[in-house]
This record gives C-alpha cells, structure tokens and sequence, in this order.
C-alpha cells in the first residue's frame, strides 16, 4: 500500500514532467501569434513591404489560438488551476469556452495580415542576373512597376481575384518579355536591327 | 545639295505607340497607359522590348516618375515623344499611304 506521500510525490513527478513538456509548445503558439504581430508592424513601417488580409493567413491564426487554448485546457489541472499566459487567464475568468473562441477569432482577425514583397521582386532579381542592366532597366523595371501598380490597384479596391488576374497576366507578359529580349539581342549581336 | 537626315524606320507596333503619344505630345505616359489607349493593338508582353527598342532609336524619351512621398514598389517609368519621333510617325504614315494607295491602284487595274 503506497502512503499518502508517495501519491502526492508520484503525482509531483508526473505533473512537472507534463507542465515541462507543455510549456515549450505553449509558448511556441504564444510567440508564434505575439510573433507574427510584431514582424508584420515592423515590415509593413518598411516600404518594400506590404500587408494584405488573406483568407489563409486567418485559418492559419485561427488554428494557432485553437491550438493555444487546447493546450491550456489540457495544461489546467497540471498547474493548480493558475495558467500562467494570457489565455490560461481568460479559461481561469471565464468558464465558458465560446468566449475563448471569439477572442481567438479577433486575434486570428489581428494577426491574421500577411505580409509580401510586392510582386515580381523576385523576377527582378532573377533578371538581374541573366540580362544586361539598360534591359532590366528599361524593358523589366517598368514592365514589374506597372504589374504593381495594377496589382496595388486592384487591392485598394478590395478585388482579390481580378489582383490574381493581373499577376496571371504580368507572369505571362514578363515571360514573352524574357523570351523576346534574347531573341532581340540574338539579332543584335548578329548586326541586324 | 542638302541631304534630309535618315529617318529610323517604325514598325507597326511602333507606330501605335507613336500614334498614342501623338494624340497629346504635351502628355507623358506610363507604359500602362499607352496600352490601354492603343485599343487592343498592343500587348503586355511586347510593349515594354519595343518601348526599350524605340527609345534606342531616340523616337522616344522616359524618365522615372517623380515620388514626392515613399511608396511601395519601383517608381514606374513615363515615357514621352521626341521631335525625330514625331518626324519618323510622319514619314511612316506617308510611306503607308503611298503604299495604300498603289495598292488600290493595282487592285482596279487587276479587276479591269
């Protein structure tokens, strides 16, 4: 027969060894969604970046919190009833879960911003590698600076489709370009204009 | 004698780009703009080697557009006509009309 003692020492062992094991995933959502927030203000005060709500960045969020608060229930009983973050607090306060869900929801909506290069950042990068600097900088520049404006465009207006659209468009615009720049420079280098 | 400086030669396309910029000399473009206005004649991806082609040829002048606060992206490029480019528009459009013209010729003189 095990004495009191050892129950509670043997339920000690077992609760610190959960609380050890739940405390890094906890805080793994924690500084995700903590995070994201602070990169998304500190990239969107640069002006090569932007930010845009997107219906993949909200799931994403979304599963984070729900992940958080899951956590939590689970880490309660293993920490006295005194969770130590935010949401812990909220479950402590409030019983009912519907409101954790809600809070969760406006911060998913908070955090939930994704931050981009505008488009075809990449492809001027890769441009500047395979063409001479006057063609990127007078066929691939302003070929990429009207793909943005038109795709900044489309986002201020809130027309999330027709942004695609337009990057369907320009990737296609850009390849024509690439492939018609060499085949010019390829009569070029043979003397014909 | 005095001989007339040699005139580059327009292409079709070239001379859409020309026949938009004409419309108000005074008024520079974005490369956007000029396609919008060609009414369907030019397309996204030749406009910008052809405007690079052209401004070779000096028929066009660009600048990048001025930014009076940052913005997100690369400043966009405004593009305006030359004097030799609105003399190339010339010549090409007498050439086309030369050739119009002898066209319908041969054509009646065919069909006679």
């Amino acid at each position: 027969m095990h004495s009191f003692n050892d129950l509670e020492n043997r339920w000690n062992r077992v609760r610190d060894h959960v609380v050890k094991r739940l405390d890094p995933a906890i805080s793994v959502f924690e500084n995700k969604l903590r995070g994201s927030e602070e990169v998304t203000s500190l990239l969107l005060s640069q002006n090569d970046w932007y930010g845009r709500d997107r219906n993949s960045g909200r799931v994403a969020s979304f599963v984070s919190c729900i992940c958080l608060l899951v956590l939590n229930v689970v880490a309660i009983p293993f920490k006295g009833y005194a969770p130590h973050n935010i949401f812990g607090r909220f479950l402590v306060t409030s019983v009912i879960p519907r409101t954790q869900i809600k809070q969760a929801v406006e911060w998913a909506e908070i955090t939930s911003a994704r931050i981009k290069k505008p488009p075809g950042s990449l492809l001027l990068g890769i441009t500047d590698f395979f063409f001479s600097k006057k063609t990127v900088a007078l066929t691939f520049k302003p070929l990429i600076a009207d793909w943005q404006a038109e795709y900044f465009e489309a986002l201020e207006e809130k027309r999330y489709c027709k942004a695609r659209w337009v990057s369907v468009r320009y990737y296609w615009a850009f390849a024509k370009a690439c492939g018609l720049s060499k085949f010019v420079g390829f009569f070029k280098t043979l003397g014909l204009k | 004698m005095v001989r007339k400086p040699k005139l580059p030669s327009v292409s079709q396309k070239e001379a859409t780009i020309l026949s938009v910029l004409l419309a108000d000399p005074s008024r520079e473009m974005y490369g956007l703009q000029i396609l919008d206005e060609s009414q369907g004649l030019l397309k996204r991806g030749t406009l910008y080697v052809t405007l690079q082609r052209m401004e070779e040829k000096k028929v066009l002048e660009s600048k990048q557009e001025p930014r009076s606060r940052p913005e997100v992206g690369i400043p966009r490029r405004v593009y305006s006509i030359t004097g030799l480019g609105a003399l190339a528009f010339a010549q090409y459009k007498e050439t086309h009309s030369r050739l119009s013209d002898l066209i319908s010729v041969g054509a009646t003189v065919a069909a006679s």
